[in-house]
């Protein structure tokens, strides 16, 4: 939120072309295999360095799906993935470099912390896995450094996590992260199960972080507000694909598709008096054509037969974006803007 | 007024332990209205709901005083069996979970029956008559297809919508909505609140809306409560105490909410 | 960790405990607890009830029963702890193995404990102690070789569940190595089905010894195991009650502490 324009280069950190990811559905008596979930669809995305990209949908749009590929907890179906130039290898192999440098915070702080293990021992151990800190007593520092970063006292170290509360639990979850000095950080509904008044300081806690480490984040939230109040860019999905990507003021002064109207009138930021003609479909039997053609009011016959492209369709403010330059707003609707 | 309570206390004994979940708490519930109760997580605001037709298990719960006068009665005295008149007749209940809250090997349609049965006189055929009319009017399509769905056939919005129109088939006067959308997307959270705006209407239908979620309980509600630790910290209506909050607590609550920075000119 | 409250079942946990506790202290001191030379040999004692000088009389050859008795103890529980302690060392490394890897590996080594359950255990271990002989040690291994299929079936089944929560995918992405999240975050949290099945075990080894013992298959005379106690005991049964009573008695207080204890265990864990 603070970076000026110049910090931020062009090059990319991550980008995603064409990623898509299937999962067999399997039914019957015989466990046949009787259909796809098609999780996400032929997603490109861009990261640059020091960039917080937010990731918003309801369920089953993929976005925590997309983050498991990213982290490369799941191999891409078909798509590529590259890191710094790099493509990720599909497998289980990711080189350690590469590896220190992605890392994943996730929702439930309490299931994302081995409830047998001190927090000190879990704060060190990525430490000594990928052998940052040769000594016991150089990793009691470090430790206790990243305690300090989160705003937890050094004593902490010797407690288990069932001794935390739940906003505790969450800033060790990312401090555990930054162990390892991180360059993209993925953050899973980071303040979903945590009281509004503790995730508040939870978003304080990432912003401070982030100016001051040179990181990058990709926030995926259902919950807009907390997605707008920290994000620079945004991507919107919709059962697997992204139908509008765009710097945070336009999407929210001005979006383009349906969905993101549907979405701000829902979580009262707009008072727009959007209809909604239906509920989401299953990720099983995706509608053809346009996936959101169920519920648009724009709905014609064509959207049933094509499914819209996301679309770079130009910069449509005045208001400079907040990167500074030009980006392109990508939109995947027939009729917008 | 349809629903007093009265300095209410619920006190929990855990392991050596006393804990009041709700501390004296006075609530007024008028006919026709709808009031919200916020609060966070152990503010005691789901006990309350529970505490008014007494559904909180006692141990390790005890009611240690108070009163609920309901239509001229104290629920907290009345006899067992007219207690189970009141719950789910008079006053309904519509929780948080709705794949939990169905049973999974009964029909959509039987279980509705059966709650009809259950809160009002009438023949099986006419039973199965009003089930129809009541998936329709909670807005699912083709109802009397969905009568011999099975839950794990129906979306979660669609759950909802049943077990909401099982909450409203003995026309009760009070509906205690407890986190009814909590475990919802957005866009179906919106649909749910215009139904419960539409019938509350048609009914007449006094509401207990009870969330950790402002923006839900500004939508429905015309008086707002709001809890913390058991008690009840600040009350009003709603426009008032979400722009002019006289409690400390109330004022950090509505601070925390996350702001978006690009609606706010605050780049 | 669960509080320790005194509940009904915690009584039996207690109870069992105790026992076993005793047990081993006996075991362990039985050459300061026995009065006589468990292995001589007095035959002008033969078959004496219960005296002051023997305390639980005397067998066939004149032995004492009581030292008897003492030192089967030892053997007893030596070959329940080690049978036990083979069948969870094979049965925790197959189980994590099968566990974490899943696809083939998996269905290969579920396969494999199919096929060993297919054999009645009892005959089976008949057949290769007669091949290979009647050593204690050998009792050991081959009660251990046949025992561990419930274990990995246990520990296989706790690790598919654990697999998916969120700390061990959070080990993937700091980039464990799977040995490394195996042995300090799978297993610690598997413990508690691990150390109830052990219990159980115990119990379990220590009776299937006392029957090939009794069958002449186990440990062999004058070694005394309180299964081999009995074969004296089948000969004199009108005669000697002394000497089906006490072995009898001992393998049944033993077994059934174990097994309180294993049950108990089981609740207490399963309520935290």
């Amino acid at each position: 939120m603070d970076k000026t324009p110049s910090e931020r280069s062009d090059q990319s950190l991550l980008e995603l072309h064409g990623v898509s990811k299937q999962f067999p559905y399997r039914a019957g008596p015989f466990r046949r295999i009787a259909g796809f979930i098609h999780a996400v669809v032929d997603v490109d995305l861009l990261i640059r360095p020091g960039e917080i990209v937010g990731l918003v949908g309801e369920s089953g749009c993929g976005k925590t799906t997309l983050a498991k590929l990213i982290a490369q907890l799941e191999p891409v179906t078909t798509g590529e993935i590259r890191y710094r130039g790099e493509l990720l290898a599909n497998g289980r192999q990711i080189p350690p470099a590469i590896r220190r440098e992605i890392q994943l915070v996730f929702q439930d702080p309490t299931s994302s912390l081995d409830p047998r293990q001190r927090v000190g021992s879990a704060l060190a151990e990525p430490l000594l896995v990928h052998r940052l800190a040769t000594s016991a007593s150089e990793r009691d520092t470090t430790v206790h450094r990243l305690l300090d970063q989160v705003g937890l006292p050094s004593r902490y170290a010797r407690r288990y996590p069932h001794e935390l509360s739940g906003g505790e639990r969450q800033r060790v979850a990312i401090a555990r992260a930054l162990a390892l000095r991180p360059r993209l950080l993925l953050l899973d509904e980071p303040v979903a199960s945590l009281d509004v008044s503790v995730g508040a300081q939870i978003l304080e806690l990432l912003k401070t972080l982030h100016s001051q480490e040179r990181l990058s984040y990709l926030v995926i939230s259902h919950d807009l507000r907390v997605i707008g109040s920290i994000c620079h860019t945004i991507a919107v999905m919709y059962l697997g694909r992204i139908v509008e990507l765009a710097d945070a003021v336009q999407l929210f002064r001005q979006p383009w598709h349906p969905y993101t109207e549907l979405l701000l009138e829902s979580a009262g930021l707009r008072s727009a008096g959007v209809e909604d003609r239906g509920e989401i479909p299953s990720p099983l039997h995706p509608p053809t054509g346009c996936p959101f053609r169920t519920r648009c009011p724009l709905a014609e016959s064509l959207c049933e037969r094509q499914d819209p492209e996301l679309l770079e369709k130009g910069p449509s403010l005045p208001v400079p974006s907040q990167t500074g330059r030009q980006t392109g707003r990508l939109v995947a609707c027939h009729f917008r803007p | 007024m349809l629903l007093e309570i009265r300095r209410l206390t619920v006190e929990f004994q855990t392991a050596g332990e006393h804990v009041r979940a709700v501390d004296e708490v006075s609530l007024d519930i008028g006919q026709g209205e709808v009031v919200g109760l916020v609060g966070e997580s152990g503010s005691g605001k789901t006990t309350l709901g529970l505490a008014i037709t007494r559904l909180v298990p006692e141990p390790p719960a005890r009611i240690l005083q108070g009163e609920v006068q309901f239509d001229g009665e104290d629920l907290l005295r009345v006899p067992r069996h007219e207690l189970y008149q009141v719950r789910g007749g008079r006053i309904a209940y519509v929780f948080q979970e709705p794949s939990t809250s169905l049973n999974p090997v009964m029909t959509v349609g039987r279980q509705l029956v059966e709650m009809i049965d259950l809160h009002t006189t009438s023949r099986k055929a006419a039973a199965r008559t009003r089930a129809i009319e009541l998936l329709g009017h909670v807005g699912i399509p083709a109802p009397e297809e969905r009568m011999t769905s099975y839950p794990h056939e129906l979306s979660g919005g669609m759950k909802q919508r049943v077990m909401i129109a099982m909450a409203i088939a003995s026309r009760p006067r009070l509906l205690v909505a407890d986190e009814p959308t909590t475990a919802l997307d957005v866009t179906l959270e919106r649909q749910i609140v215009a139904l419960l705006k539409r019938l509350q209407q048609e009914l007449r239908l006094s509401i207990l809306v009870i969330s950790h979620s402002i923006h839900l309980v500004k939508q429905l509600a015309d008086r707002i409560a709001v809890m913390k630790e058991g008690r009840l910290v600040e009350q009003g209506s709603t426009g008032q105490v979400l722009t002019q909050p006289r409690h400390e607590y109330t004022q950090h609550l509505l601070a925390a909410q996350p702001k978006v920075a690009a609606l706010e000119g605050t780049l | 960790m669960p509080r320790i409250n005194f509940a009904k079942q915690n009584l039996w946990v207690w109870i069992g405990a105790t026992v076993i506790v005793s047990l081993t202290v006996v075991a362990v001191a039985a050459p300061l607890l026995a009065t006589h030379d468990p292995d001589a040999i007095q035959l002008s004692e033969a078959l004496l009830s219960p005296s002051a000088v023997h305390w639980l009389g005397t067998d066939s050859l004149g032995r004492d029963l009581y030292s008897r008795l003492l030192f089967g103890a030892r053997i007893s529980l030596l070959v329940g702890v080690g049978a036990v302690g083979v069948a969870i060392l094979i049965g925790v490394a197959l189980g994590l193995v099968a566990g974490w890897y899943g696809g083939f590996v998996d269905s290969l080594m579920m396969r494999a404990v199919d096929v060993m359950l297919c054999f009645p255990t009892f005959f089976l271990l008949l057949a290769i102690v007669a091949m290979v002989g009647q050593s204690v040690g050998n009792i050991i291994l081959i009660i251990g070789l046949t025992g561990w299929m419930g274990v990995t079936r246990l520990v296989r089944a706790e690790v598919l569940s654990l697999k998916e929560r969120e700390f061990i995918q959070a080990a993937r992405v700091l980039g464990m190595r799977p040995t490394r999240i195996m042995w300090r975050h799978l297993l610690p949290n598997a413990l508690s089905p691990i150390v109830v099945s052990t219990t159980l075990g115990i119990g379990s080894a220590i009776l299937v010894e006392s029957g090939l013992s009794f069958l002449g298959l186990g440990v062999q005379p004058p070694t005394p195991s309180w299964g081999n106690l009995l074969i004296d005991a089948k000969g004199t049964l009108g005669v000697a009650w002394w000497q089906t009573t006490f072995p009898g008695a001992a393998i049944l207080i033993t077994v059934l502490a174990f097994n309180l204890l294993g049950e108990g265990l089981r609740e207490r864990f399963g309520r935290s």
